[in-house]
C-alpha cells in the first residue's frame, strides 16, 4: 500500500517536472501539431500592454480583427481564437492570458460554450483541458522533436503576430440564404454552464469586464441558443451581444460577408463585426486611445503591414487558392 | 475508444475496486454489471443482439443436456437391440438443435454484416437484365464485437453438445460469458472450459496479478499510442489515396501497416489481457511473436491464435471427419496413397477453414481473396514439400541451419506483407493495383530525395518507429528464448524496477501520437 | 498397440512414437497428420471418432491415443 501511494506521488512529480520541462518559453514554436500558436502572440507583447481580448473558437478568430479596432479607436486588442475551442478551453486560455496581461475588457465568444455532443463527449473534453492545463506535457508532449534537435534558438524569442490573432481571409462564398431547423440535444450542459460560470469569476476576480458576444454564423446559431445566453447574461448582469438577430444597427451581409456558405465571415465580414464591437466598447468602457503613445508605435507599424497583408494585390496569384490561409503557423480551419 | 479512452482507467479502477470489496462468492455478479454497463454504453440498443444470442446459447445448451439425459436414461430401459436406433435418433435431435442454434446466430451475424454488400451485388446483378431495383442495405449498424462473441457463444453449445462440458442453467452466467468486458471488443475468443470458471470463481487481490496486469497494459498503451497511432498517419494517407504513389512510398506504407495492425491488434488485447489479470483473470493468449514464424502456416499457429484455434475446432475437424469427406479421402487413397492423395483430402477440408477466415473478416471479394491467398500459398507449401525437402537433400542444405531458419523467417515476413496489403486495401482491384505500383515509380530515388519524409511523418516519426520497432524485437527474441521479462525485471532491486516502469510510462506520454494535430486510429479488429 | 505404432509411423517415419510423450507440443503432429489419421484409426479398430475426442490430451502419446481406442471400442 505506501508502495503504491510512493509510487503514484513520485509518478505525479516526475510529471510536473516535465511538464515545466515542456513548457514552450514562447508562442514562437511554429510547429506541427502543437496547439494554435497564433492565439498565443500575446506572449510577445509588451508586459500589460492588451486592453482587450476576445476569446472563443474559430468564429472569432476570423471575426474580430484587432487591427481594424486600433485604427479605429486606438485600443489595443488580441483574439487567442482556436478552432473548436471550448468553454474549457477559453477558461485555461484567458488564465494563461492573465499571466502577462491584464486586459481591461475580455470579449467572449458563445459558440463555444454551447456542448458540441453529447454528455460524456463534454465530460472528456472538460477532463482533457483540465489535465493539458495541470500538466501541460499532455499538451506540448510533440515539442520533444524540437528538443532533440537541439535547436534552440526557436524556443528562444517571443514573437507576436502582425495582425493580432485575426485569421485573415478574403474569400466569399455567399450563404445559401436558409438557416438550417438544426437541433443539437439538449441546449446547454451543466458541465459547461458552470465551467462558463468559472469564466465570469476569473474576469470578476481579476477586474475585467466581459462582453458576452455572438458573432454572426449562419449554421450553429440557433433560437434556443440566443435565448439561453440571453437568459444567463441577464442573471449575471452582463452584456450579450447576439450579432445574429439584427442588434440596433448592426446587419451582416449573407453575400458578402463569408468566406465559406456561412460558417465563418471574411475580411469584410470581420470588418463589420470589428467596427461594431469597437463602438460599444468606445462607448460603454473607459479604454484608452494608444496611436499616439510612442510606447506603441510598433503598432502602427504593424498596421501597414495588416494593410499590406489584406489589400488585394493586383497581380493574379497562382499559389494562393482562396480561402487559403496566409498566416504562417495556423492550424487547419475546420 | 474502448479501451483508449480517459474514461476506461476509471471504469477499470471502480471495477476493480467493487470487485475486491463485495463477498467472494458474488464477485462474478461485479464483472456482469460492469461488463453489461461496458455494453451498452457503446452498443447502445444494440445490445438486443448480444441479449438474443446469450439466450438462445443458454436455452439450446439446457436443451441439449435434456436430450442427454434422456438418452441415458433410455439406456437403461431399452433393450440392447434397439439402443443403436435409439441412439441414433437421440443424435440426430442434439444436431438438430445445434443446427439451429448455429443458423440463428450466424443468420444474424449475416444480415448485419453482409447485408450491405449484399444489396449491392444484388442490385448490380439486376442490372445485367435490365431490371431497375433497389434493395436497399440496411444502415450499417454493427453491434460491438458481434464477430468475436457469436464464435465463442456458438462454440459453447457446441462443447455442450460434444460432452466436453455441462450446460450452465443460471442466465446471468452464460451472459456473463458472453459479454465479459475484457474481451468484448477484440477477444480473444474464449473457452468455456477455460474462462466460465474463472469468471464465475471470486478472486482473492493479487499484488503480482496487479503489477503484472499494470504492466501488460502499459506494454500495450505504448504499441498502440507510440506505435500503431503514429504509423497510421503515414499508411492511411497512402492507402487512401493509393493512386497518387507507386514505388517506395507503397512498399514503405505496406511495411508499416503490417507494423501498424499488429501493434494495434496485440497493443489491444494486452490492454484487455491485462485488465483481466488485475482481477485475476487469465485470458486465452491471442499472439505469439508471429514474426519469427518460419511458414505461413506457423503464422497462422502464433497470430490470433484464437481464431484459428476456433476455425480448427469447429470447421477443420467437424468437416474432416463428416461421412461425405472421410469416404472421399478413403476413396482418393485408395487410388493414390501417396502423398498427392494426403494432399487432396486435406485441401478440400482446409477449403473450408480458408473461406470462413476470409469472410468472417467481412463480405466482398477481398476478404475472401485475403482468405484464399493463405489457403492457395498453404497448398502450394504442401505440394512442394517432399520435392523441396529432396532438392535440399541433393544440394546439401541443411534446413535447420540459422541461415536456412532466418531465410524462412524473412520469406515468411514477405508473404504476410502481401497478405496485409490485401487485407487493408481498399478493395481487391486497389491491392492488385497498389502491388503492381510498388515495382514501379521511383524506387532508390524515393529513398535519397527524402520524399518519404512527405508523408505524413518525419525523420524523428521514423527514428521514434524504428526504436520502437528494435524494442519490440528485444522483447520478442527474449521472450523466445523462455526469458519471462515481467519476472526478471520484477526481481530486480526498487529503484531499477521503477526506473523501467517511469520510463515505459513517460515514453508513452512523450513519444504518443495523441492531442492536437494527431488522430487516434479506430481499432482495426474492432470493426469485424 | 502394434497396429497403432504402424499407423502413426505412416505418419512420420522418422519418429520413435513408443517414446514421444508431447506427440503435439513438439510439432510431430499437427491438426493436418490428425485428421489424416483418422480414417485408418476407424477402420483398423473399427470405431467412429467424432471431432469430441479430437483433444490434444487424446494424442500426447502412443499410449494416450490406444487408451482412447480403447474406450471407443467398449462405448460402441
Amino acid at each position: 500500500m505506501i508502495k503504491g501511494v510512493s509510487f503514484v506521488v513520485l509518478f505525479t512529480l516526475i510529471l510536473s517536472a516535465f511538464s515545466t520541462l515542456f513548457l514552450p518559453e514562447s508562442n514562437s514554436v511554429f510547429y506541427d501539431n502543437i496547439k494554435s500558436t497564433v492565439a498565443r502572440g500575446f506572449y510577445g507583447e509588451p508586459k500589460n500592454s492588451l486592453d482587450v481580448i476576445a476569446v472563443g473558437n474559430s468564429n472569432i478568430e476570423s471575426g474580430f480583427s484587432p487591427m481594424e479596432l486600433w485604427n479605429q479607436y486606438g485600443i489595443t486588442g488580441y483574439t487567442c481564437g482556436e478552432p473548436f475551442q471550448n468553454i474549457f478551453q477559453a477558461n485555461n486560455i484567458l488564465s494563461e492570458v492573465l499571466t502577462c496581461q491584464k486586459p481591461k475588457v475580455v470579449i467572449l465568444e458563445t459558440d463555444g460554450v454551447f456542448p458540441l455532443n453529447d454528455r460524456t463527449d463534454t465530460l472528456y473534453q472538460s477532463l482533457d483541458s483540465r489535465l493539458n492545463h495541470m500538466f501541460p506535457i499532455f499538451e506540448y508532449h510533440n515539442l520533444w522533436k524540437i528538443m532533440f534537435s537541439g535547436n534552440t534558438a526557436a524556443v528562444s524569442s517571443d514573437q507576436s503576430n502582425p495582425s493580432r490573432g485575426y485569421l485573415y481571409s478574403r474569400a466569399d462564398l455567399p450563404f445559401s440564404g436558409r438557416r438550417p431547423n438544426q437541433r443539437y440535444g439538449p441546449v446547454m450542459d451543466q458541465i459547461c454552464s458552470s465551467a462558463l460560470d468559472g469564466f465570469d469569476n476569473l474576469c470578476r476576480k481579476n477586474h475585467i469586464q466581459l462582453v458576452l458576444v455572438y458573432v454572426p454564423t449562419a449554421y450553429s446559431w440557433n433560437q434556443e441558443r440566443h435565448d439561453w445566453m440571453e437568459n444567463y447574461a441577464v442573471r449575471h448582469s452582463l452584456p450579450f451581444l447576439d450579432l445574429n438577430t439584427s442588434v440596433s444597427d448592426f446587419q451582416i451581409d449573407w453575400r458578402k460577408d463569408t468566406r465559406d456558405g456561412g460558417t465563418h465571415l471574411n475580411l469584410s465580414g470581420a470588418q463589420r463585426v470589428t467596427l461594431y464591437l469597437g463602438s460599444y466598447l468606445h462607448q460603454h468602457y473607459d479604454l484608452p486611445d494608444h496611436r499616439k503613445d510612442l510606447a506603441f508605435r510598433q503598432w502602427n507599424e504593424d498596421y501597414k503591414r495588416y494593410l499590406k497583408m489584406t489589400t488585394p494585390k493586383p497581380t493574379v496569384h497562382l499559389g494562393n487558392p482562396p480561402g487559403k490561409r496566409l498566416i504562417a503557423g495556423s492550424p487547419s480551419a475546420r | 475508444m474502448y479501451y483508449f479512452s480517459y474514461a476506461y482507467p476509471i471504469f477499470l479502477g471502480l471495477t476493480a475496486i467493487a470487485y475486491f470489496i463485495t463477498p467472494m462468492k458474488k464477485r462474478w455478479g461485479v464483472l456482469l454489471a460492469a461488463s453489461l454497463s461496458f455494453y451498452l454504453y457503446y452498443a447502445r440498443f444494440l445490445t438486443v443482439f448480444l441479449l438474443f444470442t446469450s439466450l438462445t446459447i443458454y436455452l439450446c445448451a439446457i436443451w441439449i443436456d435434456k436430450i442427454d439425459a434422456c438418452a441415458a436414461l433410455a439406456k437403461e430401459y431399452i433393450p440392447r437391440e434397439k439402443r443403436a436406433e435409439y441412439k441414433n435418433k437421440f443424435l440426430w435431435q442434439k444436431k438438430a438443435v445445434v443446427t439451429l442454434l448455429v443458423l440463428l446466430n450466424f443468420g444474424v451475424l449475416a444480415v448485419l454484416k453482409y447485408s450491405g454488400v449484399a444489396s449491392d451485388s444484388m442490385n448490380a446483378f439486376l442490372q445485367l437484365f435490365h431490371v431497375q431495383a433497389h434493395f436497399h442495405p440496411l444502415p450499417m449498424l454493427l453491434p460491438l464485437g458481434i464477430s468475436f462473441y457469436t464464435l465463442q457463444a456458438v462454440s459453447y453449445v457446441v462443447d455442450v453438445y460434444r460432452g466436453k462440458i455441462k450446460a450452465n442453467r443460471n442466465f446471468a452466467q452464460v451472459l456473463l460469458f458472453v459479454c465479459f468486458f475484457a474481451q468484448i471488443v477484440e477477444g480473444p475468443i474464449g473457452r468455456y472450459d477455460h474462462l466460465a470458471p474463472q469468471l464465475y470463481e471470486g478472486h482473492r487481490f493479487n499484488w503480482q496479478n496487479f503489477t503484472y496486469g499494470m504492466q501488460l497494459i502499459l506494454w500495450g498503451l505504448f504499441k498502440e499510442i507510440v506505435i500503431a497511432d503514429r504509423a497510421n498517419m503515414l499508411v492511411s494517407r497512402v492507402m487512401d489515396h493509393y493512386t497518387k504513389y507507386s514505388g517506395a512510398a507503397v512498399g514503405l506504407a505496406t511495411l508499416l501497416y503490417t507494423l501498424q495492425l499488429y501493434a494495434d491488434f496485440s497493443g489491444c488485447i494486452d490492454v484487455a489481457a491485462g485488465s483481466a489479470q488485475i482481477l485475476g483473470i487469465h485470458l486465452t493468449p491471442n499472439f505469439q511473436r508471429p514474426f519469427f514464424s518460419r511458414s505461413v502456416n506457423e503464422f497462422w499457429r502464433r497470430w490470433h491464435i484464437t481464431l484459428g484455434a476456433w476455425l480448427r475446432d469447429y470447421v477443420f475437424y467437424p468437416v474432416s471427419l463428416s461421412k461425405p469427406l472421410v469416404q472421399f479421402s478413403r476413396f482418393i487413397r485408395r487410388k493414390n496413397s501417396s502423398h498427392l492423395g494426403k494432399w487432396i483430402t486435406a485441401g478440400s477440408a482446409l477449403l473450408f477453414v480458408w473461406v470462413g477466415m476470409g469472410i468472417w473478416h467481412g463480405a466482398g471479394w477481398k476478404y475472401l481473396a485475403y482468405g484464399m491467398y493463405y489457403y492457395l500459398l498453404m497448398m502450394l507449401g504442401m505440394l512442394f514439400e517432399p520435392a523441396i525437402a529432396k532438392a535440399c537433400k541433393a544440394i546439401h542444405l541443411n534446413r535447420e541451419a540459422v541461415p536456412f531458419h532466418l531465410f524462412q523467417i524473412l520469406r515468411t515476413f514477405v508473404l504476410v506483407n502481401i497478405g496485409m496489403l490485401l487485407f487493408r486495401a481498399n478493395s481487391l482491384q486497389s491491392a492488385v493495383s497498389m502491388f503492381f505500383s510498388i515495382f514501379r515509380g521511383t524506387g532508390a530515388s524515393a529513398i535519397t530525395n527524402g520524399s518519404l519524409l512527405r508523408l505524413g511523418l518525419d525523420a524523428k516519426d521514423f527514428a521514434v518507429l524504428a526504436f520502437s520497432v528494435l524494442i519490440l524485437l528485444a522483447v520478442g527474441l527474449m521472450q523466445e528464448k523462455g526469458v519471462s521479462l515481467r519476472r526478471t525485471v520484477g526481481e530486480w532491486p526498487l529503484p531499477a524496477r521503477w526506473a523501467v516502469y517511469f520510463a515505459g510510462i513517460f515514453a508513452v506520454i512523450i513519444f504518443g501520437a495523441y492531442g492536437t494535430g494527431y488522430a487516434p486510429a479506430a481499432l482495426i479488429y474492432a470493426g469485424f | 498397440m502394434d497396429k497403432l505404432l504402424e499407423i502413426l509411423r505412416g505418419v512420420n517415419p522418422d519418429v520413435d512414437f513408443t517414446k514421444e510423450k508431447d506427440l503435439f507440443g513438439s510439432h510431430i503432429l499437427d491438426s493436418l497428420s490428425l485428421v489424416m489419421l483418422i480414417p485408418d484409426l476407424e477402420e483398423t479398430f473399427d470405431i467412429e471418432i467424432t471431432p469430441a475426442d479430437l483433444l490434444p490430451e487424446n494424442f500426447e502419446s502412443a499410449e494416450t491415443i490406444y487408451a482412447m481406442i480403447t474406450r471407443l471400442q467398449e462405448n460402441g
